[in-house]
């Protein structure tokens, strides 16, 4: 038929494009070239207006403005900063404290976001859900009204400055001669099964270790009621006549007991008994050791007060038994990897290691201690003579600086404490040795630290769920026991999931610390726009921060892809 | 040799029933019911038992304190009184109605929207019905029931405090409605003791507020004193501590008690109630008290300003009268009229009574010299001590709950119009075999359109139309900024993201290069700085920008920024597409551009809706740093409240709420958002390792 054959001559096109202008090759090159021409042409418009702007207020954007005299003082500073500096040293204050938060904020926010996760899977219902509480009520409130929480309302919560918090409570205790060794009973009693893998979860020892507890907490209870006046005068007392009427019963209910439990506990109870009496007739002194606690760390609203520490004349001859050890540390890790490869024996790699490091440490503490002081020093008096006089003697007479007791010390490291100010009427005035930190820096990390730790938490929490159940299962099948089927199954396989939006939250971190404005705590962002304000100069300044940003977190970036690379994934 | 059945003899033939044996046993105590859960929750072994208690402890030491700071000692006028520039900042209140309007429209393709693709229970809607008819009720219930905290007034002349101390005002206006009843008697009912005094919990003026301090402060005095004396004698201090201890004893000083150095209530005390204009007493309104039980009473005349006036003869005696009907007030100014180009034609005051939100705009008081009245305002006259749960309902909940019963009402009733209507229009025109298609394609329209709308609503239509006048972008603030800097962030970054990653995959170098560029380094700069460029550089384009207004360069700083970040994310679901749509399709036929726009971009973009929702939400969150730049949206406006001196001292009130507020929009949107991806209805791709 003749409509089922093809048209021989197919229908003309009459195209009005030569040839070469249909090929996809030179259209392709043609559209970029037009694409960026069009686009180069837009931003030179856009620069041309803003340059245009810029040089009618005679503010041509240069480099030069940076040697210019900053004239404003920073709140935080480090000692060579003054007014009288330039705009590029404020700007590297700004540097200084952008990273001071961006360095500690990453390690803490790790170690917290971490603890938050593994308790987003705890089998506590109440740790569980508490968290959960908690990690949601961080993620859904906005980052800046958390640092406007934590700097105006937790900072301001703190105590007066001239009444700190301290950490170790300042005071004279006595301890009684009991509580170490008790405590030593204790250590002894719960570290022995881990040494010689003792089953800890036999009913026999689950009695034992209540009736140790319990013992000690009556001893302790005993000791509370105690009279302060004791002794034959006072036999006849209602405490005593109490503890002999409960002793008896005791005595009484232990011989009532019909297992092999018997003799043990009429032995306890006639022992308490006795020893009770020996006690309460003075024959057993209830002395103990005073001891004056001196606080570590103050906190008040005017920020924290650490401890100094000074690294003296003998630091570098520590630091090289310190080197001794990490090397033979390192060594015993990888000659010990081997040979656990090669034969199959295990060895406690890491105990091992971190016992040589320390019995460096402590070998080489003792070591460089035991060189004996300088006997007699060159003091400089007031008059600018310098006379010798004995070590001790200037120390009584507070004739040495920090910079003397650097020299001097017989220790690696100088460990100063901080010590308030007071004056005649006792009133407290500030603070006479010890780093001091600002309370907008703690705000600042804090919340910066607690809001990433929540992101932080969900993403570990994703990542350990991540790793099929089958896999865990399969390893109780193999025996392991629980740490190390973290250490060697859960962990390994959790990495790949948790390194790629944990590297991402390190990024934010660091971006949100430019909300440090909020808590006019002296960072990059404010600094350059104070910087910004007084020289004009916004495109330049804008331009220093966009860079500087880019290249942390590109710094950051590179070494999260590092790790990520070690976990991934070898695929085709 | 014995068989089987010699053996076992019972077995054969007969079967025993041990009745003692067959008797029903309750099982163990901690094996099943709510005891079992406990056990293997909470106190699985030893340690996790010891874990359940450290954390019981501190979680109720946590929520105690939270909930005692919140009902006795914060201060909730400033939401009371902030409410509505909390929700609307400065915005003109002749075009309230535009926002309302807004509101509503949303609320209704909401209620579509939950008709289409959900199923309310009949339950769940009884619940929320509930819940609005308790906001009405409430208040009803809790002002009938509760009575108002009275108001105690000093009358003297003595400086209570020493030199910096406070003398009591000889006159103070107060505002009233036309029939009120204010009381006034001497507040007698204690006994004298100072212990009593500092316990006084109620609105007291700064005189009154300074003697209560005195006594309180007198009785910590007495302790401390006390506890340093015990201190001492114990041996458990450094010989610092000890010097301090000492020294601090010495410059104690415990003084008199405060009921004997003021001579409280020991002296004669005239007072008056003056009519404001005329500053004549009303009637039966002088009254002399000479014991507890004089008692003045007059009923208001009208609304206005009323003066209370104390006159006392001593000038070392202090008296403390108990008031009823009279309350703090707090002033407003406001502007009106103004917009971008002329200025505000003037403020006026408008004086808010605390408790009622009774408000009036007449002049106050004038004294002798012709100076204005000092008048109880909130600041110095504060509800002073720990509140109880009473006064907490009356004073914050009641007008709390008053205010945004309406608005809250009217959404819940036009969201369930919504829903009914969408039902409705399901039944009639859906086909059966898709039954919600009438109104989801209605509710994807709206969602179109609506931004739109209250776009141009809200900012008003340029031109001759006096319909919509334009408003004044600088009077936008609270939730309304917020708001809007997220829709439009949401409208503006959404096509321009799917642009960065189309164009970012292209297989031209230029274009991709281009995209990258941008990308990285806007995902590389914090937001404050895009911000503080668009703020800073818009101006500089064109000297006609000089006005560009605040919101709108923060608009498209929030559209530029996002975009980056939504690039990223719709990249990650066009990488997840199969090559073999690309080839399935190309071999059909259809250019690269159909291939995009009809084969990968549907799909890409409903699988990436989870992660892109989370981007919105982070987006949602971030439009509070417009406040650095000092655009008024939610935060700003709550700093800028906290700075005024009325609500000086409540930053933890107000940013509480806020908080709250936030994080009730952003949770409710991640769980439905939860519950998109649980469905599959964006089908996600779940990994297998």
């Amino acid at each position: 038929m003749a409509a089922l054959q093809p048209d021989p001559t197919p229908p003309r096109r009459s195209s009005l494009l030569p040839a070469f202008l249909r090929d996809e090759r030179i259209l392709s090159v043609l559209g970029q070239l037009i694409f960026a021409f069009v686009l180069v042409y837009l931003v030179s418009l856009l620069w041309g207006s803003i340059m245009t702007s810029l040089n009618s207020k005679n503010l041509t954007p240069n480099l030069g403005f940076l040697t210019n005299r900053a004239g404003f003082d920073i709140g935080e500073r480090p000692e060579w900063y003054s007014s009288d500096s330039s705009y590029g040293d404020a700007f590297k204050v700004g540097l200084i404290n952008s990273l001071r938060i961006i360095s500690v904020g990453l390690v803490l926010t790790t170690v917290l976001g971490v603890l938050a996760g593994i308790f987003l899977l705890s089998s506590n219902w109440l740790l569980r859900n508490v968290t959960r509480g908690a990690v949601e009520i961080l993620r859904n409130t906005p980052v800046l009204v958390q640092l406007i929480f934590w700097y105006a309302i937790v900072i301001s919560s703190l105590p007066d400055f001239r009444t700190p918090l301290t950490v170790l409570p300042e005071g004279r205790y006595a301890i009684p001669w009991r509580w170490p060794i008790e405590l030593i009973i204790l250590a002894v009693w719960f570290i022995y099964p881990y040494l010689n893998k003792v089953n800890t979860h036999l009913p026999r020892r689950i009695l034992r270790t209540a009736l140790l507890i319990a013992t000690i907490v009556a001893i302790e209870v005993a000791f509370f009621f105690v009279p302060a006046s004791y002794g034959f005068a006072q036999i006849i007392s209602s405490g005593f006549i109490v503890y002999v009427v409960i002793s008896v019963v005791l005595i009484a209910a232990a011989t009532q007991i019909k297992t092999g439990f018997r003799w043990q506990a009429i032995g306890l109870t006639i022992g308490q008994f006795i020893g009770g009496l020996l006690f309460y007739f003075g024959v057993v002194p209830n002395s103990g050791f005073p001891i004056d606690l001196f606080p570590t760390l103050f906190i008040s609203r005017r920020g924290f007060a650490f401890p100094e520490f000074h690294p003296t004349a003998r630091f570098s001859e520590w630091m090289a038994y310190v080197a001794l050890g990490v090397t033979l540390a390192l060594i015993l890790w990888f000659y010990l990897g081997r040979v656990t490869e090669q034969t199959g024996r295990q060895y406690p790699r890491p105990l091992y290691a971190l016992l040589s490091i320390v019995v460096f440490v402590v070998v080489g503490w003792v070591a460089v201690g035991a060189e004996p002081a300088p006997t007699t020093i060159p003091v400089t008096g007031a008059d600018g003579t310098t006379t010798f006089m004995p070590l001790a003697d200037a120390r009584a007479g507070n004739l040495l600086t920090t910079a003397d007791e650097q020299l001097y010390s017989t220790s690696p490291l100088l460990y100063i404490a901080p010590v308030q100010r007071v004056n005649a009427a006792g009133v407290v005035s500030g603070y006479v040795s010890g780093t001091q930190v600002s309370p907008e820096y703690i705000a600042l990390l804090l919340g910066l630290v607690v809001y990433t730790a929540a992101f932080i938490a969900e993403i570990v929490r994703a990542g350990i769920l991540a790793v099929p159940k089958g896999q865990i299962e399969a390893s109780r099948a193999l025996g392991f026991t629980t740490s190390q089927t973290l250490r060697m199954i859960i962990l390994p396989q959790a990495m790949r999931v948790i390194i790629p939006p944990l590297a991402s939250q390190y990024l934010n971190l660091a971006k949100n610390s430019s909300l440090a404005i909020a808590v006019a705590f002296a960072d990059l962002v404010q600094i350059t726009y104070t910087i910004m304000n007084q020289s004009g100069q916004s495109i330049t300044g804008i331009t220093m921060i966009m860079l500087t940003y880019l290249t942390i977190s590109l710094i950051i970036a590179l070494f999260t892809n590092l790790a990520n690379r070690r976990f991934q994934l070898v695929t085709r | 040799m014995t068989t089987f059945n010699e053996q076992h003899p019972a077995h054969i033939g007969t079967t025993v029933i041990n009745e003692a044996e067959n008797v029903e046993r309750q099982p163990p105590l901690l094996a099943v019911g709510p005891l079992a859960w406990i056990k293997k929750n909470l106190f699985n072994t030893v340690w996790d038992g010891l874990l359940t208690i450290i954390v019981l402890l501190i979680v109720s030491s946590v929520l105690v304190s939270f909930v005692t700071w919140t009902v006795g000692q914060a201060n909730w006028y400033t939401i009371t009184f902030n409410i509505r520039l909390l929700m609307l900042g400065r915005y003109e209140p002749e075009y309230e109605w535009r926002v309302t309007l807004v509101v509503l429209l949303f609320a209704f393709t909401i209620g579509l929207a939950l008709a289409a693709w959900s199923r309310i229970g009949r339950g769940f809607a009884t619940f929320i019905a509930v819940i609005i008819a308790l906001t009405f009720i409430l208040p009803v219930v809790i002002n009938a029931t509760l009575p108002l905290p009275p108001y105690y007034a000093s009358a003297g002349t003595f400086k209570i405090g020493g030199d910096n101390g406070q003398a009591p005002q000889g006159q103070i206006g107060f505002t009233g409605k036309a029939g009120e009843t204010v009381t006034v008697q001497l507040a007698d009912q204690y006994d004298g003791s100072d212990a009593e005094l500092a316990q006084v919990h109620s609105f007291a003026d700064a005189a009154v507020n300074t003697a209560l301090n005195a006594a309180a402060n007198r009785l910590i005095a007495e302790r401390r004193v006390a506890e340093l004396t015990a201190l001492l004698a114990t041996d458990t201090l450094t010989p610092n501590q000890r010097s301090r201890a000492e020294g601090e004893l010495s410059r104690l000083t415990v003084p008199p008690p405060v009921t004997e150095t003021l001579m409280l209530n020991q002296v004669p005390v005239t007072v008056s109630i003056l009519h404001g204009t005329t500053m004549e007493p009303l009637e039966n309104g002088v009254v002399t008290f000479e014991d507890a039980d004089a008692l003045l009473t007059v009923t208001l005349p009208e609304d206005g300003w009323y003066v209370l006036k104390k006159e006392l003869d001593d000038p070392q005696a202090i008296s403390i009268l108990e008031t009823t009907g009279i309350y703090p007030i707090l002033e407003r100014n406001v502007t009106r009229g103004g917009d971008d180009s002329t200025p505000a034609t003037g403020s006026i005051s408008q004086y808010v009574r605390m408790t009622d939100t009774f408000t009036t705009e007449a002049t106050r008081p004038l004294n002798e010299e012709g100076k204005e009245l000092p008048f109880i305002v909130v600041t110095s006259n504060q509800y002073r001590g720990t509140a109880v749960l009473n006064d907490y309902l009356r004073l914050y909940v009641a007008p709390f709950l008053n205010q945004i019963k309406v608005f809250l009402a009217f959404v819940f009733v036009v969201g369930a119009v919504g829903y009914i209507a969408g039902r409705a229009l399901d039944r009639r025109f859906s086909p059966s075999n898709r039954p919600h298609a009438t109104t989801s394609r209605l509710v994807l329209w709206l969602l179109i359109v609506l931004p739109v709308i209250s776009f141009i609503l809200i900012y008003g239509l340029t031109g001759d139309s006096g319909f919509l006048p334009l408003t004044d972008t600088r009077r936008w603030g609270g939730v309304l900024l917020t708001m809007l800097l997220t829709i439009v962030g949401i409208i503006g970054s959404l096509p321009l993201g799917v642009l960065l990653a189309l164009g970012r995959r292209s297989k031209y170098p230029v274009i991709s290069t281009v995209c990258v560029i941008y990308i990285e380094l806007v995902r590389g700069i914090p937001f404050i700085t895009v911000l503080f460029m668009a703020q800073l550089l818009i101006p500089l384009i064109n000297p006609a920008l000089a006005n560009f207004p605040g919101a709108f360069r923060a608009m498209i700083a929030t559209v530029l920024f996002t975009a980056a970040y939504n690039a990223e994310v719709v990249r990650g679901g066009l990488q997840a597409i199969p090559h073999g749509q690309d080839e399935a399709a190309k071999a059909l036929g259809l250019n690269g551009l159909q291939v995009t726009l009809f084969i990968t971009l549907p799909q890409a973009l409903r699988l990436v809706i989870p992660p892109m929702m989370g981007n919105f939400v982070g987006m949602f969150k971030d439009t509070s740093l417009v406040a650095i730049v000092g655009l008024l949206d939610l935060t700003g406006m709550a700093q800028n409240i906290v700075s005024q001196t009325e609500f000086l001292g409540l930053r933890r009130e107000t940013f509480m709420f806020i908080s709250i507020f936030y994080f009730v929009f952003s949770y409710v949107i991640a769980a439905v958002s939860r519950r998109i991806e649980s469905t599959g209805a964006g089908q996600a791709i779940k990994t297998q390792i």
